[in-house]
């Protein structure tokens, strides 16, 4: 019996624009979901119907207005739409891993290091850290004359396999992924399937945007429609 | 060279050693203080005294504040007794207290002095006044007064310590040939007056009372007898003497601290004794020290 | 992550001559963790953060600090040779100008010896030993150890100034504005340096700065202060993407993206 890892209990999200006369956009009705351990959920729905902003929200980088957002952290249930800032960065450091579109890191620090990163800030050694990086990107087929280069003139392709290492090498619980797979050729993307694909046996619980095909059938268990499960909401 | 009896009792129509019994005083508590507190900077209501700051106005009130009809005194400038400073304060403090004065380091009971510790050694009987220029040995680290007041208080000599790094970093050793600072009973850092650095172990554990005065800065400050004084230095890096492996031209000496003498325009030098009163012992007195 | 902080400011005020420079400020600093401080110029940031260094005593408040053994002190309460203990041994500030936390006439090392000489390192060849370790730390060449800093560029000066703060090895780290006027390549070296710091030697670090490019790099979490409140607070990446007050929404909209 597969454990729930996450839940999400009438989620509500608007902005509220305060330069445009506090211009009120509502961008998640009432989203309910879960997700277990070892399973697979994919966002579907047209582009605008907000599935970057719910993994966002997810992730607590954006404040949802309402509803709960429960994560099984370290052993307890953790309400990422109540958490302070503290619980937030923990949950993140030992629990929530993110891959986004785009890598956003420090300068000038090598790819090795950032692949890294995350399992330096849970106090693993250096040279421990580094080495699992090593395989990480091997895995991932990056060349690894660019290990020790800053990504930041790296192709798309590049930067984002560097994204998706930083986002699996900590082995988080739970794993949000937008797009993972855009911008890659085929071997690169069967790379990608596979890495994705084996911490999801792991057990790793992974809700997720997946616009290419491929991807969506390598990995997917179910499918939240976005548009069906949300009562017609005003954009505006 | 010897003794010089009392002329008189004083001078007519001014106080007995010229300041007056409260002046007088308010000064010796002053300095009972600075006894208290060992190297640390006692204020005191400095006088206007009949010669100009830098020539001794701080060390001169001290004397006037202790002498007494008993006693005998020795003026020293740079080690000399014919200076004209040291002249000029001897003969002032013969004429207003009518006092004995000498130029013989062991009959003396009270010495002042300017840039110098005398090379005889000093007894427990003896009192040395030291004129100085400049008391608070943070100056040139921290121009600030009220901030060297709390450097003072915290202990804090990181600062002093910071201007020998950067003379052993720039130079491969301390260079400061005067003036280096001293800590008095492991508390205070006191300026030593500007003696030269080859005198700065004589400070520590001397049998006499070491007192130091200020007249422009208004500040007296003590090192009491058989007290430890130690040169400001890094644990790692030997005190350098500042000896140098001359001789004295005219006793001899190779102990002492020796005065640089350029004799003519082709360079020559001569070496001679600072302190003339151990030097003309040496060579006519016979006796060694004390 | 231990969940006490090292530093906490509960509802300081900092008024001058009927001018309020902070109205209210509360805030938590914590080990291995950067706090950015962002605002327009006169948000009251730099009067904050010499406040909580202790340097500027707040009207109303307090602000406590959590030692190595886990004692609270209030450290505007503290005694002045008791705050000058804690500012010289566990705490580092590093200025905005480099010539306000460097002695210019004095060589590299001696500048960075300094704060260990003042916390009673008596052996010249351990301070020459630390400033020569330090100096590499900041990526300065060891060979210019003994020149004044005043020959220095403005960034190897920021450079010095950041070994001499790290010297003493404290615990706690203030920055106010610390890569303003460096150009980009050696802000971006001092900015790792600093992020390596706070996440490898467990310091905390609480950064001032006007620049929202700087903490989004370097900041776990961010308060944002507006005449002299902090008008919003959280984990760093929700302030900047989720702005929620209005003043930060049109402090981020200023923001000039790369």
């Amino acid at each position: 019996m597969a454990l729930p890892m996450m839940a999400v209990e009438g989620l509500h999200k608007n902005f509220t624009l305060h330069r445009r006369e506090r211009l009120n956009l509502s961008v998640l009705t009432d989203v309910s979901l879960s997700v277990y351990a070892g399973e697979c959920l994919a966002l579907s729905g047209p582009s605008g119907t907000g599935k970057s902003t719910l993994l966002r929200c997810l992730y607590s980088n954006y404040i949802a207005q309402q509803g709960r957002i429960l994560l099984r952290h370290s052993g307890e249930w953790v309400d990422m739409a109540q958490a302070k800032p503290r619980k937030i960065l923990a949950v993140r450091r030992y629990t929530l891993g993110y891959i986004s579109q785009f890598l956003r890191v420090a300068p000038r620090v090598s790819t090795l290091d950032l692949v890294a990163e995350p399992l330096r800030a849970q106090g693993v050694a250096p040279n421990v850290a580094r080495s699992r990086a090593e395989r990480m990107l091997q895995r991932l087929r990056l060349p690894e004359p660019l290990w020790s280069l800053p990504p930041d003139t790296f192709s798309g392709g590049e930067q984002q396999r560097v994204n998706i290492a930083r986002g699996l090498i900590a082995g988080f619980p739970v794993l949000l992924v937008d797009e993972p797979t855009a911008s890659l050729d085929a071997d690169n993307r069967a790379a990608v399937l596979d890495c994705v694909s084996e911490a999801k046996r792991a057990g790793t619980a992974i809700l997720g945007i997946f616009h290419d095909d491929d991807a969506r059938q390598a990995l997917c268990d179910r499918t939240y429609d976005m548009v069906a499960a949300q009562p017609a909401s005003c954009a505006g | 060279m010897s003794t010089v009896a009392p002329e008189a009792d004083g001078l007519p129509g001014y106080n007995f050693a010229y300041l007056d019994e409260q002046t007088r005083r308010m000064i010796r508590r002053a300095l009972l203080k600075a006894v208290a507190i060992p190297g640390h900077q006692v204020p005191f209501a400095a006088r206007e005294m009949p010669l100009p700051y830098g020539w001794g106005t701080g060390g001169i009130q001290i004397t006037a504040a202790l002498v007494g009809r008993s006693d005998v005194l020795k003026v020293i400038d740079q080690g000399a007794d014919d200076a004209t400073n040291a002249t000029s304060i001897r003969r002032f403090f013969a004429r207003t207290a009518g006092v004995a004065t000498t130029e013989d380091t062991s009959q003396a009971s009270l010495i002042q002095t300017r840039h110098r510790v005398p090379e005889t050694p000093l007894r427990a009987d003896q009192v040395l006044v030291y004129q100085v220029p400049d008391p608070e040995p943070l100056r040139k680290v921290e121009p600030r007064q009220a901030e060297t007041r709390r450097l003072h208080a915290a202990g804090d000599y990181g600062l002093a310590r910071l201007a020998l790094y950067e003379q052993v970093a720039r130079y491969g050793r301390v260079r400061q040939a005067y003036n280096h600072p001293v800590l008095v009973n492991r508390g205070y850092l006191a300026s030593p007056s500007p003696i030269p650095r080859f005198d700065n172990g004589k400070l520590d554990d001397n049998s006499a009372l070491q007192l130091f005065g200020a007249g422009r800065e208004r500040r007296v400050y003590a090192i009491p007898p058989h007290t430890r004084v130690e040169s400001l230095a890094f644990d790692d890096i030997a005190w350098d003497t500042d000896a140098n492996d001359q001789a004295c031209s005219q006793c001899g000496s190779t102990d002492t601290y020796l005065d640089e003498i350029v004799l003519d325009d082709a360079g020559t030098r001569a070496y001679q004794c600072s302190d003339t009163d151990y030097c003309g012992r040496q060579q006519w007195g016979g006796v060694g020290h004390g | 992550m231990d969940d006490r902080p090292l530093m906490s400011a509960d509802s300081v005020t900092c008024r001058f001559r009927g001018t309020t420079a902070c109205r209210d400020v509360s805030l938590d600093v914590y080990a291995g963790e950067v706090l950015g401080i962002v605002g327009e110029s006169g948000a009251g940031k730099s009067t904050l953060l010499h406040c909580l260094a202790g340097a500027v005593q707040p009207s109303e408040g307090t602000v406590t600090y959590a030692d190595a053994k886990g004692h609270d002190h209030a450290i505007h309460g503290l005694s002045e040779s008791a705050l000058r203990q804690l500012s010289r041994g566990d705490w580092g500030f590093v200025h905005q100008s480099p010539y306000d936390g460097l002695r210019p006439h004095i060589s590299a090392g001696g500048n960075v010896a300094e704060p260990l000489l003042r916390c009673g390192e008596t052996r010249y060849a351990s301070l020459r030993a630390a400033a020569r370790h330090w100096l590499a730390e900041v990526e300065l060449d060891p060979e210019r150890l003994d020149d004044p800093v005043r020959t220095f560029s403005g960034g190897m000066q920021q450079r010095v100034q950041l070994a001499r703060n790290l010297v003493t090895q404290p615990r706690l780290l203030f920055l106010d504005e610390p890569t303003g006027g460096l150009d980009v390549s050696v802000q971006a070296r001092l900015l790792d340096l600093i992020r390596q710091l706070a996440s490898e030697l467990e310091v905390a670090v609480v950064l001032v700065t006007h620049d929202l490019a700087v903490v989004r790099l370097l900041a776990h979490r961010l308060a944002v202060m507006r005449q002299g409140e902090v008008v919003e607070q959280g984990v760093t990446d929700q302030v900047l993407d989720d702005p929620q007050a209005p003043y930060s929404q049109l402090l981020v909209a200023s923001e000039l993206r790369s």
